[in-house]
Order: structure tokens, then sequence, then C-alpha cells
């Protein structure tokens, strides 16, 4: 009886204290945000005590830590800040600037990555990327996954490939941390939040920039225990020129989520944001990414140019690829204007792919073994820091790279192998809007001669691994060997087969070594058949199907440098005079066969892999491996091939 | 009444079977329309009764109510995954028993029916309001840390060598290395069992070059006062542990922490932390602001240098290292010592960095860095 008492009684004590809470509104806006049992309530994230307002997440709470370095977990803003700092005075390629402040005063750096000249190798303008983090403030994540293409970049500098290539011909644009305020302010109470377990804010799960609805530029404390202030503050992923306060994406009510603030870039930090995207300079951007977490996904504003968006899906599935897809595809319906978030404003003001990149894990902590609580996705095991890194980088290089650009040929020479005499020697001389077809040497190769094709690209063409040879990009098509034919009208084809050995990696230039980049250019052997014996001098194409490490195929004219214009790509052709943005083969070089080696040059014939009309194969000799026989992948892919199509001469 | 209670946990593995709704639809709802489900009266009601029964310590009726409930047609969807959300997380606090894991066991599996938007994704991606399943395997990975620990705590208590043996045997993250950790937590709690813990964090801290990872249970059992020990976590722990000692040298006194941060800031994984925890200290210490100044030119720990000492605006020392950086030959010092002037951030740094700038004595490349 007694016993029974109690229990009604307790039940009645607590009734209220349960009932007590937050309400919220049909988009998800806290209602009663003065009611102190919402405003006032505190929770604390533990790893395994659920007792009283503590909220155990089920893995360690992650506490920042001071270390320049990367760590096993995640570093505070001063430390990320010394980092990036001490990365622009190592390094002469790496430029700091401080491109605005905060609501609350403090500098925004953002920082260019690339040689100070801002032209390529070939002395044309850079293309420049840009990547975005800690917009939100809670989502620890993109500082430091940001912090980590930052760091890889600087450490690929010297590699002499890849990332010695986007050091010399890009800028990349790295604003490591936008929202510094947020980031400091949930830093400074890394297990405490406020308001409701269902949705957790300020302290740890601070989600927006500090300002204060009482006055236009003013700023809110960061004390937690003042809670007064706590729901205040514009969201700056909502507060961009492009969709600003459009399709039901924010609304205006300081106390939400999706606060959009007053106007368009009212917000110092987006203000800040835009002063970084100057430093591409923004006529130069070609990609940006916003950094977020989570959801493990890419949200893609689809602008409704087809070209863009085409471009922009396919750049997407050959990162997403880097990591056997598993970070999902998320693209907004065509046209459909964008809600305000820093990738609509890239997306339609600059016609570039662009998007929102939801970090790691997909539904929440539980991907961690954690209790699944609410918003726990937002707190990613410091255990597990260091692979998200990790992925991210492998995930944005090959975007970075393609983005620089289809490759081209830029010189190709063919040796005797038996007298050392240079029989063909051409080379693409870089001008401001193209390049210009030299051939200095062209002399005849001979039936039943060996001759060593050494042949250039202007960026690397193959990704080097730990032991520096040859391998494929993770998730990336295509072979590793180059696809390189020696067409002669009338006499055949004659794949010159390789493996991927052939890429060249040590220094030197031809014929055994790389042009500029490990990797940028192949020496091949082969023999030019012995029963191609023309009656007179046979005009032939070093036809070049090779893709690049992404899968993309080659500027088929070199003659119009590739660039980026009206949201697709320009100069970019399948063949000469068919522009696109998918590439094509080259035939730029132009050798000729004939049983006379003194025999003058015909004239030049047009390339089969620009035609329908097949070729015979080659009747005898042999290519690759020193100059052996036989037939390659083009002889016999001439099968299907059913028109010839002379241009040129 | 012996059948019916041998019946009793059978009957809530049943309730706990039909409150899953493994072929339940998934329903996604707005935030506000979930919510309003989860916080209904019934809901509400439901929270009270399962709060009462958390405070009577009977999870066997707690979990039985919760099952009943859960099993009422009238509750909401949302509803139900926050009732049994809560049940999962209250039985962690309570006494472990058969009922509450059998009961714990079925939701284990249990997907939630209602999941809602996550805010950025405009509504591409669901995440469940409330996820009862991961709940409860949590909930019993939280009883079995307990029983785990309520057994080795007298053991920890007497100060067994033994357990640092079988910790080693055990994986990282394992059940048994929480529950010892939780043990010797307990014993430290008891005034008799104070010395035990702290003989085995000796018997752990020698185990650290076989398996670094019994860093932390070592800090764990560790006398506050014990220095050997923390020296052999800065030197040998994993990064973890590594990271976690380091904080702890601010209760030694300054010629006691320096050697350890010395060690600690020899190890890659964790030198740039260690001498940033030495830039706690140096104002104090000028034997470590001493220290500090000679890993400037350290390719590895230079910039963590320049970033402590720049901790502290100290006038003194930014006039000494801008004439430093005047006469510095070594580039990379130099460097170091420039990010030091724009870390440092003060009036008189920004001084001397344009006062710098247009120095001839410092390179133009260095110079150039002086922005």
């Amino acid at each position: 009886m007694i016993r029974s008492f109690a229990r009604t009684l307790i039940l009645l004590l607590v009734a209220d204290a349960v009932s007590a809470a937050c309400q919220f509104d049909s988009r998800g806006t806290i209602t009663n945000p003065s009611d102190p049992s919402c405003r006032d309530a505190m929770f604390t994230y533990t790893e395994n005590d659920n007792t009283g307002s503590r909220v155990a997440i089920g893995y360690p709470v992650p506490v920042p830590v001071d270390s320049l370095t990367p760590v096993t977990g995640f570093r505070t803003f001063e430390s990320l800040h010394a980092r990036h700092q001490a990365l622009d005075a190592e390094f002469d390629y790496v430029t700091g600037t401080i491109v605005g402040q905060t609501v609350s005063g403090r500098d925004i750096w953002a920082y260019v990555i690339g040689d100070p000249d801002r032209t390529t190798v070939n002395g044309r303008p850079e293309p420049a990327v840009m990547l975005n983090g800690g917009i939100h403030a809670r989502e620890w994540q993109s500082p430091e996954a940001v912090t980590a293409v930052f760091e890889r970049l600087v450490e690929m500098a010297g590699d002499g490939g890849v990332g010695s290539w986007l050091i010399d011909n890009m800028t990349v644009v790295i604003l490591p941390v936008q929202n510094v305020d947020g980031l400091m302010s949930t830093q400074r109470y890394p297990d405490r939040v406020s308001a409701s377990v269902e949705q957790p804010r300020e302290g740890r799960m601070r989600r927006k920039n500090l300002a204060s609805p009482s006055a236009p530029g003013s700023a809110i404390d960061q004390d937690l225990d003042t809670t007064e202030d706590n729901f205040y503050g514009v969201d700056l992923n909502r507060n961009n020129a492009r969709g600003f306060g459009m399709n039901g994406g924010s609304v205006p009510n300081p106390v939400s989520l999706v606060n959009r603030g007053s106007a368009a870039a009212s917000e110092p930090e987006t203000q800040a944001l835009l002063a970084a995207a100057a430093l591409g300079p923004e006529s130069r951007l070609r990609f940006y990414v916003d950094a977020h977490s989570f959801t493990q996904i890419f949200l893609a504003p689809m602008t409704g140019n087809q070209r863009r968006d085409a471009i922009t899906t396919n750049l997407a599935t050959r990162m997403r690829a880097a990591l056997n897809n598993k970070y999902f595809w998320g693209p907004a319906e065509p046209g459909r204007g964008g809600i305000g978030t820093t990738a609509d404003y890239f997306a339609y003001t600059f016609q570039i792919p662009s998007w929102t990149l939801e970090l790691e894990p997909r539904n929440g902590g539980v991907a961690y073994g954690g209790t699944g609580v609410s918003h726990s996705g937002f707190i990613l095991p410091a255990s597990e820091v260091p692979r998200m890194q990790a992925e991210i980088v492998t995930m944005t290089l090959p975007g970075y790279y393609l983005m620089g650009g289809a490759a081209a040929v830029a010189a190709a020479e063919i040796r005797n192998l038996d007298t050392d005499e240079v029989v063909y020697r051409g080379d693409q001389a870089p001008g401001p809007a193209g390049a210009d077809l030299r051939v200095g040497i062209n002399r005849a190769l001979v039936p039943g001669d060996r001759y060593r094709l050494w042949l250039a690209f202007d960026k690397p063409m193959r990704w080097l691994g730990n032991a520096g040879s040859v391998v494929s990009y993770p998730g990336q098509p295509g072979a590793l060997a180059p696809a390189l034919t020696l067409e002669v009208p009338g006499l055949g084809a004659l794949d010159l087969d390789a493996g991927p050995d052939a890429w060249l990696t040590a220094a030197g230039g031809a014929p055994d070594g790389y042009h500029r980049y490990t990797a940028d250019a192949v020496g091949v052997d082969f023999t030019v058949p012995g029963n191609w014996a023309p009656a007179s001098p046979a005009a032939a194409v070093l036809s070049v199907s090779t893709a690049d490490m992404t899968g993309q195929k080659l500027d088929a004219d070199p003659a119009t440098s590739v660039d980026w214009a009206g949201g697709h790509w320009s100069g970019l052709e399948s063949e000469p005079g068919v522009a696109g943005d998918d590439g094509g083969p080259d035939c730029s070089f132009k050798p000729f066969v004939a049983t006379d080696a003194d025999a003058a040059a015909p004239a030049e014939v047009a390339c089969a892999a620009f035609s329908t009309e097949p070729l015979p194969p080659a009747g005898g000799g042999g290519s690759g491996g020193g100059g052996g026989g036989g037939l390659g992948g083009l002889g016999l892919l001439g099968l299907s091939i059913y028109a010839w199509r002379r241009r040129r001469g | 009444m012996n059948a019916l209670v041998l019946a009793r946990p059978l009957l809530l593995g049943i309730l706990a079977v039909l409150a899953t709704p493994a072929l339940a639809e998934r329903q996604e709802l707005a935030r506000s329309v979930a919510m309003k489900q989860a916080a209904g009266p019934d809901v509400q009601r439901a929270l009270s009764t399962l709060d009462g029964l958390e405070r009577l310590a009977d999870p066997k009726a707690l979990a039985e109510v919760a099952g009943k409930m859960a099993a009422d047609p009238a509750m909401t969807p949302a509803g139900r995954d926050r009732l049994l959300t809560d049940a999962a997380r209250r039985l962690g606090s309570m006494p472990d028993s058969a009922a509450s894991r059998q009961f714990l066991e079925g939701l284990a599996i249990r997907k939630s029916e209602v999941w809602i938007p996550v805010e950025e994704t405009g509504g591409l991606v669901h995440i469940p309001l409330y996820d009862a399943g991961a709940q409860a395997r949590h909930t019993l990975k939280t009883l079995d840390i307990r029983a785990v620990a309520r057994d080795l705590t007298p053991r920890a208590a007497r100060g067994e060598a033994g357990l640092a043996v079988e910790a080693r045997a055990a994986a990282p993250g394992s059940v048994f290395r929480q529950g010892l950790k939780q043990a010797l937590l307990d014993a430290r709690a008891t005034a008799a069992g104070s010395a035990g813990p702290a003989s085995i964090s000796h018997s752990l801290a020698a185990l650290l070059p076989q398996d670094p990872s019994l860093g932390t249970l070592a800090l764990t059992a560790r006398d506050p006062a014990d220095r050997d020990v923390l020296a052999g976590v800065l030197d040998l722990g994993d990064t973890a542990s590594g990271l976690a000692a380091l904080p702890l040298t601010r209760s030694l006194p300054s010629p006691e922490a320096r050697p350890l941060l010395e060690i600690a800031a020899r190890r890659g994984d964790i030198a740039s932390a260690a001498v940033l925890e030495a830039g706690r200290r140096w104002p104090e210490d000028p034997d470590t602001g001493r220290w500090l100044e000679t890993l400037l030119g350290d390719p590895g720990v230079g910039a963590s240098a320049a970033s402590a000492l720049a901790r502290y605006g100290d006038e003194a020392l930014v006039t000494r290292l801008a004439d430093r950086l005047r006469g510095e030959a070594d580039e990379r010092t130099a460097r170091h010592l420039v990010l030091y002037l724009r870390l440092a951030d003060s009036a008189q740094a920004r001084e001397a960095i344009n006062r710098l700038r247009e120095d001839p004595a410092v390179s133009a490349a260095v110079r150039g860095e002086l922005r």
C-alpha cells in the first residue's frame, strides 16, 4: 500500500518535468524560445552515461586538441589557424589573405595554393577551384577535411607529378573556417548543449553565426549559460544571393536553424566568402565545394544549363568512384533556383560545378556504434578523423585534376633505335589562345626498322603508387597502358602496343624521361612492318587515344586551348572543329613511311580516329616491347569502322 | 504464481517483438509532425510511468510496462519510437536483470518507424527521430561493461598485477577493457582500494612497449602524483593516451614537467601537441621558453614552437625574436620567426613585421611572408 502510494506520488511529481520541453512549428522552428523549460534546458553529452540530463552518444565525446599537425581527433580552431599560417609562412606557393571579419570582429582567412605567377606552364591564366569549410559551426569534420586537403596539396607540391602540376597550373582557394565565431563557440563547450535533445542548440550544436537580431552587425555572447540569446544567429548557408529566401529553404526568424538573415549577403562571413572567391579570381573559377556534415551526400544544384549540369554529374561520378561510391549523389531539380546556399551561389552565378558536400555518416552516430541519439551524426568519433580526412583527400584530388582541363599532346619524337637518329620531332608551341604545331624533323619511317616513340602530354597522365610505379587511381576507369596507333592509309594501322611501364617516371625528357612531370610522357618501341613497302612515300598519322588518369579524353585540337566559359568547356574538341565537353583522340603528329629513308614527306592525311571508315590491319612486322610483331587493339577495332575519309591533303 | 514468474521474461520478449515493427512501413515525417506525435499526452503519460519505475529501480516492471504500452495500437509510431528508446535508455541506469536483457535484445534489431529530414539536405536524407534499436544495443553494452566492472573492482582494489596481463589479451575498445577502466575508477574511489590501481598502473606501463594501447588504462589507474607512469605513457602510449597524458603534466612543477614534454616532443604523433602544451607554461618558466626557442629551426615542430611562444604577448620576446629574424641565416628558422610574429598578433609584432618587410637584411623570400 505504501509502495503503491509512493509510486503514484513519484509519477505525479515527474509528470511536469517530462512534459516541459521545446515546441516546434511545421518548419522545425522552436516556438517557445522564451519558455525556461526550453530555453534553459541543458544537456551534457557523455560516452555511456544516460542519467539525468546526460545524453550518451555511445563513444567518447571528442574534445578538440591543441596540435598543429593532424591528430587522431579534432584540432582546436587556434591550432588549425596556426597550422594554416605555418603552411603559409613555410611555403612560397601558399598565400594567406584576410578576407573579412566575423560578426564578432575575428579575422577570416583564405589561402591560395599555387605558384605565384598565376599562369600555367603554357603561359595561360590558371583555372581556379575553391573549397569552403566551417560554415556551420557544429560540423567539426568540415575544417578538418578542408585542412587535410590543404595539407595534402602542400605535401604533394614537390612530388614532380600530379601535385607539382596542380601547384604550377591551378589556383586552389581554400577558406578553412568561414564561421570562426561559431566554431570557437562550439569548441568552448565540446560536450554541452541547450534546449532539447531532439534539436540541441548552442554549445556543441551551434550551427549559425553569432549575429544578434537586436541591432545589425551586433553579436550575441558565446556564453552557453546566458540562455536568452542562445537561439540567435544567421544560417550562413542560407544568406547567399542566389535563391535567397526562395523555395522554402529558409525562414526569416532569428530562432530558426535556417534563419536567412535580413538580406542576401547581409552577414560579414558571407561577404568574406565572396572576397575569398575574388582571389581565384571569380572569372577563373571552375569548381566549388562547400564541406559540411553529415548525411554523406553531394547536394548539387542543377542550374538547367545542360552542359554544365552534365559536366557536374560526370565530375561527381568520378570523385564518388574514388571512394567506391560511398558518398551518395543528390542533384537538385534542374533549374529549381536554389535556397541561398553557397553552392547555389557559385553554381548559378558562375555556372560552374558546385555542390554541398555532406561528409559522413549517412544516418547518425549509430554508424560508429553510437546510440543514434538525435544529431550525433555531427559528432564524428575522434578515432575516425584520420580515415575521414584520407578519404576526402582521395576523393578531392581527381576532381581538381579533372577540372584542370583535358590534357593535350605536347610533343613527339621518333628515334631510329639502330642509328639513334631522330626521324620525327614535333611539338605544340604554346600560345596565348592555343598551341601552334611545329615540326622540326620529319624523315621517313622505313619498313622493317625499329623505332622509339616518345610522346609527351601537357599534364601528368597517370598516378604513381607508393612504390613509384604507375597505378590506377582508385575508382577511375580506363587502361593504364597508353593507346597509340600509327595509321597509314593504304597500308594499315599499327597498334603501338605498350604496357603501363611505358609511362616515364624518370627525368630527362626524350627518349627515356618524362617531359615536365612524372608520367606525362610515354616511351614505346615499335617496328614498322616489313611488308609495308609503299611504292611512294605514304603519309601516316600518330593517333593518340589515351585518356588521362580519370578517364578524360584528350583535347583533339591543341590549336585552341581548353578553358571554361558559359558553363561548359571551351576549346575542347572531340576532333578538330568539333567542340564539346568530351574530348577525343589527338592526331596532330603526322610522320610518313617510305622505303627510302631520304624520301620527301608526302601530303598529310586525315586521321582514321576521326572517321568511320575501317583501316585494314597491319599486314606484318610488329610493334611494342622493342619491336616485336603483332596487331594491336586499334587494328582489330578498325574492323568495325566503316568509312575512311580523307581530310587535308 | 511460479509459472507466471517463469513465463514473464518470455512474455516480455513477445511484447518486445510485438513492439518491433520489423515489417512496418518506414514513415518520413516533417520534424514538427514527428515531434508532435512523439510528444502526445499518451506518450507523456507513458514516459512519466517509466520515470517512476526507474526511480523504483524495477527493470522488470519497466520492461514489461514499456512493452505493453508500445504494443498499444493507439500509440503513434513516433510515440512508440520515443517510448522504446526511452525505456532502453533508462534500463542502462538500472540494475541488470535477465528480463531487461531479454527486452533489450528484442529491441536491438528494431528499425525506427519514423524518420525526419536532416535540415541541410532539403528533404533528401532522413534520419530516425528516435532509434530504439541503437539505444538498446548501447544499453546492452553498458550492462556488459558494468558486469565486468563489478567482477573486477575487488581485484583492482587489491592491485592484482594479473589484470594488466588480461587487459593486454583483450582488444582495445573491448568490453573487458572498458569494464576494467570502470573497475579501476571504482576501486580508486574507495580509500581502501586506492593503492591497488596505482600498483596496476605500473604493470600496465611495463607492458606499453608491447601494447601502446594500454596507455589509457595506465593513466586511469595511475596515482595522480605518479610521474613515472605519466612518463611511460608520454613515451610509449598510443596517440590517444599520449594526448590525454599531456594536460596531466600541468599539475607538475615546471622542472618536472619539461623533461616529460621533451619526451613527448620527440614523438611525431604528439610532438606538436607537446610543444603547444609547453607553451602554456613558458612565461613562468624561462627554461621552457628557451627550449621552445631552440626548436624554432626544427622541421617537425618549429612551427609549433613559434605558435607556443606566440601564445602570450610578451613584448621582450617580440623584440628579441624580431632581432633574431634580422640576422637569421637559416631560412626555415626565419620562416618560423615570421610565423611567430604573425601569430603574436600584437601592435608591437605588427610594427616589427612592417619594419622587417623593408629590411634588406632579411632575405627576399622571407620578406615576402611578412604580411
